[in-house]
């Protein structure tokens, strides 16, 4: 199978390229586009990429696969490969630090931003801030999120704006404190979101859901911050 | 979550107070900055790739889910063999940006120390017990074997501590044969 893989090394190559590899694959074997990052490394040490748990749960390898952005390690070749060719680069949008590593600092700043934790003044009690079942249930599909950052780097309006709009992984986990029944900082995480960029520059292109490993809808979630917003300046 | 909470409102306190650590000696600094320099340096060693692929077969094979004296001290011998192949790992790529060739090669060493540990303290702990299932000492053997094993990589000795049964606010488990 031929790879296509961008290659960037800032202290030799004066831009990046792209270096076609032939990887030998066993006949009627599937394997994950990791796996054959890891091939291609045995014998080319100098490709970087991140990885790390290697089944979908640390959100370390990001990358971008024939098009669409995915997690290399849950991503079968049958699902990807056209033509017999895989194309990868790295997560759209963000500078690239060498080969297939991004620099995340922009995405955590946004991160960063929606105080992802809970605020709560009330004094603690002798036990745990207690929820009931339906409560808990509206977290359902918010605390998934693994930050991969693969639905912000496939997002045209984070592109266009990663320092003002706070994107969709933000804007999904800044809404799983805003349903939170026991965050009481509703008012303030509200009134920080609201100018014309943090949320209203989502339009609706909906890559975020296409692409999200863990299934997750931040389209969906950041109508649900709209409609606050909304109300609350009515 | 919970948990780390704790340890970090302890670890904040206890700063405060004055907490009394150790301080790195500037042997330990040599050593570290040594350990990098030495696999800048090599270009004769064997790759990670291969050396890491061996360590795992021999982990898999002597020190797996059911264990014994005989297979074990075999396993104990390849990775003596391996310690001197894997202290003079070769990186194919010297060079500082994000360069995870280097940053495998130095996981595999560490790898190999807690592989080491693993083996010899379960080569020499002659009993089952839970997780550590041996075929030589099928039964638990709580006459010799109710401790702590702490492994001394310097010495590679096996001492053992004793386990605390009387613990301040929660009643202990008794100490018995578990059988379900």
């Amino acid at each position: 199978m031929l790879v296509s893989v961008y290659r960037y090394n800032p202290e030799t190559d004066q831009e990046p390229y792209m270096q076609d590899i032939e990887v030998s694959l066993l006949e009627g074997k599937d394997l994950m586009v990791l796996d054959v990052l890891n091939l291609i490394k045995e014998k080319d040490q100098s490709l970087s990429y991140r990885r790390s748990c290697r089944e979908g749960v640390c959100g370390s390898d990001g990358v971008n696969m024939n098009g669409k952005n995915g997690l290399a390690c849950i991503t079968p070749l049958s699902e990807v490969v056209s033509n017999g060719k895989l194309v990868v680069r790295p997560l759209p949008g963000l500078p690239v630090i060498r080969d297939l590593v991004v620099d995340m600092a922009i995405f955590y700043k946004q991160y960063q931003r929606i105080k992802p934790y809970l605020q709560n003044s009330s004094p603690a009690g002798s036990h745990e801030r207690l929820q009931s079942p339906e409560d808990r249930a509206k977290l359902d599909g918010l605390y998934e999120c693994i930050l991969c950052a693969c639905c912000s780097t496939s997002c045209p309006s984070f592109w266009w704006n990663p320092d003002k709009f706070v994107g969709p992984s933000g804007l999904l986990q800044a809404y799983r404190f805003l349903a939170d029944s026991r965050d009481e900082a509703t008012e303030e995480r509200l009134a920080d979101l609201d100018d014309p960029f943090s949320v209203f520059r989502c339009r609706g292109i909906m890559n975020c859901v296409s692409v999200c490993p863990k299934g997750l809808n931040p389209t969906k979630a950041i109508g649900h911050i709209r409609d606050m917003l909304l109300s609350r300046a009515t | 979550m919970v948990f780390g909470r704790a340890a970090g409102i302890f670890i904040e306190e206890q700063l405060q107070q004055g907490i009394e650590y150790a301080t790195a000696s500037a042997d330990d600094v040599d050593r570290a900055v040594g350990r990098l320099r030495a696999l800048d340096a090599n270009d004769t060693g064997e790759d990670t790739a291969t050396l890491k692929r061996e360590l795992q077969s021999c982990m898999q094979n002597y020190f797996g889910v059911f264990r014994d004296g005989e297979f074990m001290h075999k396993g104990r011998e390849e990775l003596k063999a391996m310690r001197e192949r894997i202290a003079s790992i070769a990186i194919g790529d010297k060079s500082r940006a994000f360069n995870t060739a280097r940053l495998e090669a130095l996981e595999l060493q560490n790898l190999f120390e807690v592989a080491e540990a693993t083996a010899i303290a379960a080569d020499e702990r002659t009993e089952s017990r839970g997780a550590h299932s041996r075929r030589d000492f099928p039964e638990r053997d709580d006459k010799h074997w109710l401790c702590h094993s702490l492994y001394h990589p310097a010495s590679k000795k096996l001492t053992r501590r004793e386990v605390n049964f009387s613990p301040k606010t929660v009643e202990t488990f008794e100490p018995k044969v578990r059988t379900y």
